[in-house]
């Protein structure tokens, strides 16, 4: 039996919004393309928050996720179930991501120059806090934000979307080798960026 | 006592506050900490790090984002089609333009910049309203509004219905919208459906069937009026026939002496209808819901912005848009009193740049005055949008500012003003003040009717007159001046100016 046919006995008599990405998508492949609306309300939020985890500005978020998933609806009749859809659609986010980011960088060489310096600003006013404190969560998102992409993103995606090392590899496209060292390397930049700013107790 | 280098250890940290160190290794690590407090230290604060990390500050949801891609999907899907400029047959596009602006002492000519100009311009606000955050305006009608609309062509438009959007038609199949303040108004009777009921003598069965009627057009209803986020109304060329449907259909279900009494009722509240027929029996409500189509039969709108106006072909999603206004109750009766306050406080604007477009057989004309703007939009529809429109007979008055009017380009001067395109005459009249010195181009021009052209370029203590130019002219290629550099200097004129213009939108590309 192939893995459609399994697909979509599992999913027969379940409503749309409680049936798996790939038996939605079989759906979709198949003609239905009302059902995309299940797959985006499902990853929306997800997809939201990655883009604001790696630009960490809100006015970008909407028009950019608005544009991935216009790119997930042309792509998804070639999907071809090698992936998870969630890896797949975080591939997509990341790639997207990194698309527009190179573009601002050519377009806003000096603004970007003066958000370093900014953040570094903030970074070196914020008082120590303890790990109590109610802006701990400002220092670490400073903290984290500090970060160069290739550490930040493996840290995101295994802290804050509880995603396994060999989920981030497929996303990642790199190897779970790779993935444990950027994380123990971010870990510990990190660290070093937080120490100063904790209290000794 | 094992020795870890400094990489191994912080390997080691991170994999087991992630839980991946089997019990030997934890273990081990265990032991090391004992040893190393400094290293205890550095895991408690990744650990906290990890456990704050994982509750990171999450965005605002965004209740709009299916709507908005929904109708991105379905606009890149569907080819919109402009019809000003691209669904009119050759013969008729033939249409002479011939402008002549100055803008900061550049001199051009080109009919075709100024097409494509408008062109883009409309393309902008039609794409703006596909792509952009839409909102139902008429999302909290009750089956009382709706009789009013039918009765009367008024909407309210806020909730203390001290704004209305009054629908109005003549016998030349012109439609007129008109957002009013209600106090400027005489006083109209408000009715109800319980009053109606009585009055026309209607059945419990018959009641609920008028309901069910009332029910189906207010779902009709709360899509044919969207806005934008932009300051962006769209309207549907069906909204002008939809209350003379509602109407219609309600009588279709009456029988012959409440047919009668319907009469009387009419009369009684001013309503501008007549019923013929009277003798016909009751429809049977099979029939009668048959007859109401279940979706837009097109898809045009009438646009309208702080600077365009134009008719335009859009294919929405309005599954979705009823889908949130039936979900979201918050999004119910939103302030759109004041955005029409704002558009009708800017197109009477002396200073405003205005665009309108029209098309054979379609023509839109915006009025403003002082009190409220009206839209004008003379259309032959393409079909019968509502069967069984001839119960009734409107004896609607021609609207006041139609009737009597020549055919022909009709400016009311700089407080207000009237765009038109026709098949065989094209108007456009762009006025625009700098700070720096009053800037206005005015054009109004067509072969036939031989109107004049004019350009003032008060700044430079200039003035241009150009008059009809023999369209078979073909200006000289090298003397074309690419839109953008015409829009970039414009707007490095207003750079230069001391304070920004806030109404220099029109060019802004």
């Amino acid at each position: 039996m192939t893995k459609t046919a399994v697909i979509n006995i599992q999913n027969a008599n379940l409503p749309n919004s409680q049936k798996s990405d790939d038996a939605l998508i079989t759906l979709f492949q198949n003609g239905d393309k009302a059902v995309f609306r299940y797959l985006v309300e499902r990853y929306q939020e997800k997809v939201r928050n990655l883009i604001f985890s790696i630009f960490n500005e809100q006015d970008i978020v909407d028009d950019l996720a608005q544009e991935i998933f216009i790119k997930v609806f042309e792509a998804l009749p070639k999907f071809r179930f090698e992936s998870s859809f969630y890896t797949w659609l975080y591939r997509i986010t990341i790639n997207k991501s990194r698309d527009e980011m190179r573009k601002r960088k050519v377009k806003r060489f000096f603004t970007f120059h003066h958000i370093e310096q900014t953040s570094k600003i903030i970074i070196e006013n914020l008082s120590p806090v303890a790990f109590d404190d109610e802006n701990i969560h400002e220092v670490i998102e400073e903290s984290l934000n500090k970060l160069p992409e290739k550490y930040r993103l493996p840290i995101v995606l295994k802290d804050v979307d509880g995603m396994s090392y060999d989920e981030i590899a497929d996303i990642l496209k790199c190897e779970v080798g790779t993935v444990k060292s950027r994380l123990s390397r971010g870990r510990t930049m990190l660290k070093e960026i937080l120490s100063p700013l904790l209290l000794q107790n | 006592m094992v020795q870890l280098t400094q990489k191994d250890l912080e390997r080691i940290l991170s994999l087991y506050i992630d839980g991946e160190l089997d019990p030997i290794e934890t273990a081990t690590l265990q032991e090391y900490l004992a040893a190393h407090p400094s290293v205890a230290r550095d895991l408690e604060i990744l650990q906290s790090a990890k456990k704050t990390i994982s509750k990171k500050r999450q965005m605002p949801s965004n209740e709009w984002f299916w709507l908005k891609l929904s109708n991105t999907i379905e606009s890149n899907k569907t080819k919109r089609k402009n019809i000003f400029f691209h669904s009119s047959a050759p013969s008729v596009v033939l249409i002479s333009i011939l402008v002549v602006a100055v803008i900061g002492g550049v001199y051009f000519k080109n009919t075709n910049l100024f097409r494509k100009f408008f062109e883009e311009k409309k393309n902008q606000v039609q794409n703006s309203l596909m792509t952009g955050n839409i909102l139902p305006l008429f999302t909290n009608l009750t089956n009382d509004d709706v009789l009013n609309f039918a009765l009367f062509g008024k909407l309210p438009l806020d909730s203390s219905k001290e704004t209305e959007l009054q629908v109005k038609n003549d016998e030349n199949k012109r439609s007129q919208y008109e957002i009013v303040n209600a106090f400027n108004r005489p006083s109209a009777v408000n009715i109800t459906v319980s009053d109606f009921c009585q009055s026309v003598g209607v059945e419990q069965v018959q009641k609920g069937i008028i309901d069910s009627i009332l029910g189906t057009y207010k779902k009709r209803l709360q899509t044919a009026v969207l806005v934008s986020e932009n300051k962006e109304i769209a309207i549907h060329e069906e909204l002008a026939q939809m209350n003379k449907a509602v109407v219609s259909t309600i009588v279709s279900s009456l029988e012959p002496v409440q047919k009668i009494k319907f009469q009387k009722y009419l009369n009684r509240v001013h309503a501008p209808y007549t019923v013929i027929a009277f003798n016909a029996p009751a429809v049977e409500p099979k029939i009668l819901f048959e007859r109401i189509p279940g979706a837009s039969r097109t898809n045009r709108y009438v646009i309208v912005s702080k600077d365009t106006i134009g008719i335009a072909e859009m294919k929405m999603n309005l599954d979705s848009i009823r889908d949130v206004v039936n979900n979201h109750a918050m999004y119910r009766r939103v302030a759109t009193e004041r955005m029409f306050k704002d558009l009708a406080e800017i197109q009477h604007g002396s200073e405003h740049s205005i665009t309108v477009a029209g098309s054979n057989p379609n023509r839109v004309r915006l009025h403003a005055t002082d009190n409220a703007f009206q839209i004008n939009f003379e259309s032959v529809p393409p079909v019968n949008n509502f069967d069984g429109v001839e119960n009734i007979r409107p004896r609607i008055e021609s609207s006041v500012s139609l009737t009597g009017e020549p055919q022909g380009i009709k400016v009311f001067g700089d407080s207000a003003f009237v765009m038109e395109m026709q098949a065989d005459k094209e108007m456009i009249k762009v006025l625009k003040k700098l700070p720096s010195g009053e800037f206005r181009v005015e054009f109004i021009d067509s072969l036939r009717h031989s109107p004049r052209m004019k350009v003032l370029f008060k700044s430079a203590k200039k003035q241009i007159t150009i008059g009809e130019k023999n369209r078979s002219v073909k200006p000289k290629q090298e003397k074309l001046i690419d839109i953008d550099s015409l829009l970039n200097e414009s707007k490095k004129q207003e750079l230069k100016s001391a304070e920004p213009s806030k109404n220099s939108k029109l060019f802004e590309m």
